[in-house]
């Protein structure tokens, strides 16, 4: 069934395999880009990721005009200020951000800053409200396969000053290229893996039920789903799966394509407000509030969940469960899931278990009552609801 | 045509608007809303690009209608790419969730205060439509507190 009306979007270019990096500078050229800034941070450089980049480079055209590795976990306006200033004194043409949310986000905002050509990017926040007098060539290297940010339209980047969360949604945040390449996300922990990769089974599966989804979104997140089911627990057994590995940086950007273009729900309205007070990460807020706001919205979706179980669980199932039950037989794929997760490398699946305490779930409904997140799950949900979510999840 | 669709516009943006503030004064979940909002916290309402639009704005602790201008400043500016993308929306036959999925607007501003906007307008279009008309785009349509009679003769006298 087509929706009345719907929009798509998604221009990156993706280079994905073996010796992807070897090709950025031949993309960047054709791009008009001879000066990227590189946005990463520290704790990569020490593990050596910006090594690898520097010797798939070596030899090429391409040159590092300037690198800026202060970024923070959660980035800020100051964060991109102060990249602002590096890339106008270096006299940067292009940016290349390796990194996981975080790194992407301080480039988006980045990319905004040049392309506006402005000192204050706080005047753009909100949707559709980007127009860049100038094109900035971008390049995205993820080393986690989670955020799926080097497909998306997205970025949110804080202002500590006036506490606000900035959000940007526009399609001028989209990066012209997206490097997926193996070699970037072998080193990442087992339990990292885990939750960034639940990160995205949640961006495909809520793009899926989204009030906003359409057929381009749908075949996104339907290829994401059967890659996460296949892969991710072999990327946490083995880090060293290449195959695994790549499969699951492919599902992130499938993913992050699919919601770029559906929106998420309210899984990340909650998971985002979870965040923001306990410091969850936002993997593990995702894993563990997935299956219960599943059961919230089950009966408006019952049967978009029901043609999920296909991807979740393969034809089998699917074939063997009655249609009506269907939907409710997602969810119970869902928990296992995590379960074999959770016993494979101690993916938390409590709210408790990451710390939340009872006395701060009314005020994470509260919060989560304001993230715009809420605007397009399926089924609306007002404090009381969330609230009960939150109790059951604990 | 275009010129009576401009108008039918202007007619409803200027009850919506007041019916906002009316709603703020007369129901306690609208007012409850508002009371979050800060001193001089303001909302503007267009449609792009050159036809009518509508502002709002928090003073002296009450919700009110500053007319049918547009406030480019305003912390939240809700432009309609097209009026055919805003008519339906302000007629009740589509619900804002729904625009917002078919991007048939742009939002400048705070997206965590569009979602308090959202709930006021939600518990606006309870009162200025009828339950016919609001049950068709809400899955929970809010109570109405008071009679909807009394939100309209408000909406309609009350600056
Ligand atoms: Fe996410």
């Amino acid at each position: 069934m087509l929706p009345r009306y719907y929009e798509f979007y998604n221009p990156v270019k993706v280079l994905s395999g073996d010796h992807a990096l070897e090709n950025l500078p031949y993309e960047m050229a054709h791009l008009s880009a001879s000066r990227p800034i590189l946005l990463t941070n520290q704790q990569l450089v020490e593990v050596g990721l910006t090594r690898i980049l520097e010797s798939a480079l070596r030899g090429s055209e391409l040159v590092i005009a300037a690198q800026f590795t202060e970024i923070p976990p959660d980035s800020s306006v100051h964060v991109v200020n102060a990249a602002g200033r590096v890339f106008r004194e270096a006299g940067c043409d292009s940016i290349i951000a390796l990194g996981g949310g975080s790194v992407i986000d301080t480039a988006k905002g980045l990319r905004v800053l040049i392309g506006q050509e402005t000192d204050d990017i706080m005047q753009y926040m909100g949707a559709d409200i980007v127009k860049p007098a100038r094109r900035v060539p971008f390049a995205v290297i993820p080393t986690t396969a989670g955020t799926g940010s080097e497909a998306t339209l997205v970025a949110v980047i804080a202002h500590p000053e006036r506490q606000v969360k900035m959000e940007f949604v526009s399609h001028h945040l989209l990066p012209d290229l997206a490097v997926l390449d193996p070699r970037l996300t072998r080193s990442l922990p087992p339990r990292i893996t885990a939750s960034t990769g639940m990160d995205a089974l949640v961006h495909a599966i809520e793009s899926y039920t989204s009030v906003q989804r359409n057929p381009l979104s749908d075949a996104y997140a339907w290829a994401a789903i059967e890659l996460i089911r296949d892969h991710l627990p072999r990327a946490v057994a083995n880090g060293h799966d290449t195959e695994a590995r790549l499969a699951m940086a492919n599902a992130a950007l499938m993913a992050g394509a699919a919601f770029s273009n559906a929106m998420v729900g309210l899984v990340h309205a909650i998971g985002h407000a979870v965040g923001a007070i306990c410091r969850v990460a936002h993997g593990d807020a995702m894993a563990i509030l997935l299956p219960h706001v599943m059961e919230y919205n089950l009966d408006l979706v019952h049967e978009r969940y029901g043609r999920l179980l296909l991807a979740l669980a393969g034809p089998e199932l699917y074939a063997a469960t009655p249609a009506p039950e269907r939907g409710q037989q997602a969810i119970a794929v869902v928990r296992a899931f995590s379960q074999r997760l959770h016993e494979a490398c101690g993916l938390p699946l409590r709210l408790r278990d990451v710390g939340v305490t009872d006395d701060v779930l009314p005020a994470i409904a509260r919060t989560a009552i304001n993230d715009g997140a809420l605007l397009l799950n399926p089924k609306e949900a007002g404090l009381d609801d969330v609230l009960q979510i939150l109790r059951q999840a604990l | 045509m275009r010129w009576l669709k401009a108008l039918l516009l202007r007619i409803l943006l200027w009850f919506l608007g007041r019916g906002i503030c009316a709603c703020a004064r007369l129901d306690s979940r609208a007012a409850a809303e508002v009371a979050g909002w800060a001193e001089g916290q303001g909302l503007c309402l267009q449609i792009a690009p050159t036809g009518p639009a509508m502002a709002l704005t928090k003073s002296d602790g009450r919700l009110r209608f500053l007319g049918l201008r547009a406030e480019p400043a305003a912390d939240l500016v809700i432009q309609f790419k097209h009026p055919e993308g805003a008519l339906p929306v302000f007629l009740g036959r589509q619900s804002i969730a729904q625009a917002y999925a078919q991007r048939r607007m742009t939002m400048k501003g705070d997206l965590t205060f569009a979602m308090s906007v959202v709930r006021v307008m939600l518990i606006t279009e309870a009162y200025l439509f009828p339950g016919l008309i609001t049950r068709r785009i809400m899955q929970r349509v809010p109570e109405r507190e008071v009679s909807a009679a009394r939100v309209y003769l408000s909406t309609l006298l009350t600056a």
